[in-house]
């Protein structure tokens, strides 16, 4: 599959359980490659919970701060990814909280997620696009909640991610997943998606 | 391919691969991470001081002041204290950092930022320190009190 299964999974194992090492040694600017790798899913992740950029950014960092200090509780690299996105999603939770107690803070509109297909279609230059998000957006929010977080990894971590959302997967490895093969079954009534 | 069987237990196949592909483009469109995310996150990591208390941002205003000026205030807290600041651009790329910590005590403040040395500055017995000379970018404050070691979240300044 395109790109996804360029590393396997034990060789991306075997790199993460190199840089954790050198985390728990005191290294860490060693977390380069992987914070550049997972941002963009952490930050997402923060975002389903519905918390602004500005605040979406806070929770992320907040997020790989936690990392250092607690590196030496993740015991197997398999695990980091749904770790990261847990403590993410746990953290989110509770800016969401506090700011729901306090004004809500000017950017908030301009934040706010587009959840209409009309937005999308302004939005996106691509028509095979906007269809898509067409469907998507038929979908329950958790669904959403997890294709866009399993999406947004590098390598379709179906499993890990759908756990540390607590949304239980039941299953080992990269399988499709009920949520996947809902938007699947709705492309393929698409004439711009549906394959012959 | 049974194209309608929605227990999704199938291993994922080309098709799938073409949706997610599809959806994270999608999403990074319409939603894109803000660009300076990685170097925030790699500064405050970068230095992090394992047992120093996290200093949340709170607050992020901007405002005119009565000299023309725009004026950025941070309000930083942790379980040691508040710390305020006050951004100002001196020239373009360059700003002048004014800070006061709450409650106020003198304390040794050090500022981090991305590609240049640490600038370290006190803070006097009313908690005030001045940095005149900032390059703008992402910068975090590390505050050292008598009680221990604050460290604030990288910002972009």
């Amino acid at each position: 599959m395109s790109g996804a299964a360029a590393t396997s999974p034990s060789e991306r194992n075997a790199r993460l359980a190199e840089l954790l090492d050198r985390v728990r040694a005191g290294e860490s600017g060693a977390l380069e490659p992987i914070v550049r790798e997972l941002n963009p899913l952490l930050w997402h992740v923060a975002r389903s919970q519905g918390l602004s950029a500005h605040d979406a950014a806070d929770v992320v960092q907040t997020t790989w701060l936690g990392l250092v200090r607690k590196a030496d509780q993740i015991h197997t690299p398999a695990a980091l990814t749904g770790w990261l996105v847990s403590v993410t999603k746990r953290e989110a939770w509770h800016y969401a909280k506090r700011a729901a107690r306090q004004e809500p803070t000017e950017d908030v509109g301009v934040d706010a997620v587009a959840a209409d297909p009309e937005l999308d279609a302004g939005l996106l230059a691509d028509e095979r696009a906007v269809s898509l998000m067409r469907g998507f957006r038929q979908l329950t929010e958790r669904c959403q909640e997890l294709l866009k977080a399993v999406a947004m990894a590098d390598r379709p971590d179906y499993a890990a991610i759908s756990e540390a959302l607590g949304m239980p997967h039941g299953s080992i490895g990269p399988t499709r997943g009920r949520c996947l093969a809902k938007l699947r079954a709705l492309l393929l009534t698409d004439p711009l998606w549906s394959r012959t | 391919m049974s194209e309608r069987d929605m227990s999704g237990n199938e291993p994922l196949d080309d098709f799938d691969a073409e949706i997610l592909a599809a959806l994270k483009a999608a999403h990074n469109e319409l939603d894109p991470m803000p660009a300076h995310l990685d170097d925030l996150v790699l500064l405050a990591v970068d230095g992090s001081i394992v047992d120093a208390e996290l200093a949340r941002l709170v607050e992020d205003a901007r405002a005119e002041a009565r000299s023309g000026d725009r004026v950025r205030t941070l309000r930083f807290e942790s379980e040691l204290g508040a710390l305020f600041v006050s951004v100002v651009e001196v020239r373009a790329g360059v700003v002048r950092i004014d800070g006061w910590l709450v409650p106020p005590v003198p304390a040794t403040v050090r500022l981090r930022s991305a590609g240049a040395p640490d600038v370290e500055v006190e803070a006097n017995d009313t908690g005030r320190f001045a940095v005149e000379e900032v390059r703008q970018g992402a910068a975090q404050l590390v505050v050292e009190f008598a009680s221990g070691t604050m460290a604030t979240l990288a910002v972009d300044l």
